[in-house]
């Protein structure tokens, strides 16, 4: 009880950045993979540097200004040299914000600079605060040396954070570039296509019958399955259709291992969901399901209308069922899915097609069936609607 | 070896017919002398098939029920006379990349005639060479499979009359090929199951019941001793049991003697 407050306090403290704080320098620590992505941006253009130089000139004009001529040449110069060097460092800063540089550079020109400064003011304060003049030139050396020590410090920061923010655009770019490859391209596995052309050859060499319906059900199934995915939302009998064929070739290759029911209600065939969702599952069935069994399985895909609304589809299988990690599916996270490939991609793709299509009111689940092997269902709670809810 | 004077022979196991069948008449037109002894369609037939048989050369598709393509060769491996093996694979088989370091052989389905002449040169080389397997095959099959999650132990249901009796897998002695039924001799007597032995070998934990015979699984922790009674011939006897087990040439290996 007594240290709940404490406790507070010390949470509160702890998201403090004291770097910033202490104005200690750039806070984002970069990998060298980073760096060499950071070394895509572009340089620093003409514009800013005829800017830097034209800035630096002014500053010394103006820090000669109203003092006796043999000194204002020696302020001008001073000055004139101070702000190449800041410019030199600057642009380092442009390159590398780091906080490492940003103290290499002050512990290499505004200490020892300051040094000698502070050693002349000491050895001689009559003459630097009295003498007009003098009391002058320390002034405006202090402002000089004020102005490129922010100028340094700025450019690294704002520096840093920009190049902060570019990253983590890109990496978001990056990840929709790659996640729209990847749900166009999820689907045809080439996997499936090798292996029902390794049969088909055989059986066109042997003169065998089933050549000819395999090739045809491959066609189908090609023509079907290829421009699912131009389209956000396909009817649930389109999408049958194609799984049929699929199934057809299947069966055609793993002969009497596979069995199949198709059992689509005619008010749940005009329903849409996102393509490639079905065909998902059936595959992930045969998979796992059927072709591990030595004397193979039976599959049924079930659609319908249920009574409390929305739209219901079943794949069923009677394989060994699914592996624990299915039955608990992690929370939707498009950012972790694209992170880390996972056995399930399939899955997964699927969860997050219906997640942008109907958002939080459909659901994608997988258990084990009372009777041995594993049931995959999909359950869109609200009526199948007539275009995206979401983009 | 006696390779030089009988021909050669070969193992083909494939889940699918025409993909088997494709691979059986391809290398009966580029390897005319190979005899396939057998075809398998899975991979607990492949393994049971190579005991049987011994074949020296061996092509496994890796997606196979039962056993995958990649265990059944690593079983083949540890053998007294482990076989040449070649991995026929479709695209997309995750293992594929391994292979690419050369130390395994596979070939791409469909197969086709140019990638499977190269790999017969390379087997016959191989062959002719000493007949042994290269590199230690074992070690680099057991990288590619990725570790497999220790079967659930089921029990296993017996029927003695009408009464149908579970046994724990650990209190099962061992189990041996009888006919089409297999025998369970366990701690109290002995049962006849329908599932053949072949099958019993992917559900049962590998590290307890050792495969010394073709139709014979023992339960490691009942073996008293191996008795070697000539050159070739091997037997076990068990732990306060009279019963005496015949180890296979192939099994031998397993009783080092060090």
């Amino acid at each position: 009880m007594m240290n709940k407050p404490w406790a507070t306090l010390r949470g509160f403290f702890r998201e403090v950045d004291w770097r910033l704080v202490f104005l200690l320098g750039p806070r984002h620590r970069f990998t060298p993979e980073q760096w060499q992505r950071l070394d895509r941006l572009p340089g620093i253009s003409p514009t800013i540097k005829v800017a830097a130089v034209v800035n630096v000139l002014a500053l010394a004009l103006v820090a000669a200004l109203k003092l006796p001529w043999p000194i204002a040449r020696l302020v001008f110069c001073g000055t004139l040299l101070l702000g190449l060097v800041t410019l030199w460092v600057s642009a380092d800063m442009w390159r590398r914000p780091t906080q490492k540089r940003l103290h290499r550079a002050y512990g290499f020109s505004a200490v020892p600079l300051g040094a000698v400064f502070g050693f002349m003011l000491a050895s001689q304060p009559q003459r630097w605060l009295q003498e007009p003049w003098h009391h002058e030139l320390l002034i405006r050396g202090c402002a000089i040396g004020f102005v490129y020590t922010m100028a340094i410090w700025a450019v690294a920061m704002w520096r840093n954070e920009f190049m902060a923010d570019w990253l983590h655009d890109e990496a978001l770019r990056e990840q929709k570039l790659e996640l729209a490859q990847r749900l166009s391209s999820a689907q045809i596995q080439p996997h499936f296509l090798f292996n029902s052309l390794a049969s088909l050859q055989h059986w066109v060499a042997v003169k065998d019958d089933r050549a000819a319906p395999l090739l045809q059900s491959l066609t189908s199934y090609l023509r079907a399955t290829l421009p699912l995915f131009d389209r956000p939302l396909l009817s649930v009998g389109e999408e049958a259709e194609a799984v049929r064929r699929y199934l057809e070739v299947m069966q055609a290759r793993l002969g009497g291992r596979l069995r199949f029911v198709l059992d689509i209600a005619p008010d749940a065939a005009t329903a849409q969901l996102p393509p490639g969702v079905l065909l998902t599952l059936v595959e992930n069935a045969v998979e796992h399901g059927v072709q591990p069994q030595l004397s193979g399985g039976e599959l049924q895909l079930r659609a319908y209308l249920p009574a409390e609304g929305g739209l219901c589809v079943e794949v069923l299988d009677d394989g060994p069922g699914p592996s624990d990690a299915l039955l608990q599916l992690p929370p939707l996270d498009p950012a972790a899915m694209l992170r880390d490939a996972q056995a399930s991609l399939g899955l997964q793709n699927s969860r997050l097609r219906l997640w942008q299509a109907f958002g939080d009111q459909a659901e994608l689940s997988l258990s084990h069936r009372s009777e041995g092997g594993c049931r995959a269902q999909v359950w869109v709670r609200t009526s199948p609607p007539h275009a995206q809810s979401r983009t | 070896m006696n390779i030089a004077k009988s021909a050669i022979t070969a193992l083909i196991a494939d889940d699918e017919e025409g993909p088997r069948e494709q691979l059986r008449a391809a290398l009966q037109r580029l390897w005319p002398e190979l005899q396939i002894a057998a075809a398998s369609e899975h991979g607990v037939d492949a393994w049971d098939d190579f005991l049987a048989h011994e074949p020296q050369v061996c092509f496994l598709d890796i997606r196979m029920p039962g056993l995958n393509g990649i265990e059944v060769a690593r079983r083949m491996a540890a053998t007294a006379s482990p076989p040449q093996v070649v991995f026929v694979t479709a695209f997309g088989d995750h293992a594929l990349s391994a292979f690419d370091a050369g130390a395994v052989d596979y070939v791409m389905k469909p197969v086709d005639d140019a990638r499977l002449g190269q790999a017969i040169e390379r087997l016959k080389a191989r062959l002719q060479k000493d007949g042994g397997s290269g590199p230690d095959l074992n070690a680099l099959l057991k990288q590619l499979l990725p570790a497999v999650a220790a079967p659930k132990p089921k029990p296993i249901q017996a029927s003695l009359g009408r009464e149908i009796k579970l046994i724990a897998p650990e209190d099962v002695i061992f189990f041996e090929s009888d006919n089409r039924y297999t025998r369970v001799v366990f701690d109290g007597g002995d049962a006849l199951i329908r599932t053949p032995l072949k099958e019993l070998l992917t559900t049962l934990d590998t590290e307890l019941f050792w495969q010394v015979h073709r139709s014979v699984l023992v339960n490691s922790r009942h073996i008293a001793s191996a008795v070697r009674v000539d050159e070739n011939s091997m037997h076990i006897t068990l732990k306060g049991r009279e019963e005496k087990l015949p180890v296979s040439r192939q099994f031998q290996g397993l009783f080092k003697g060090q």
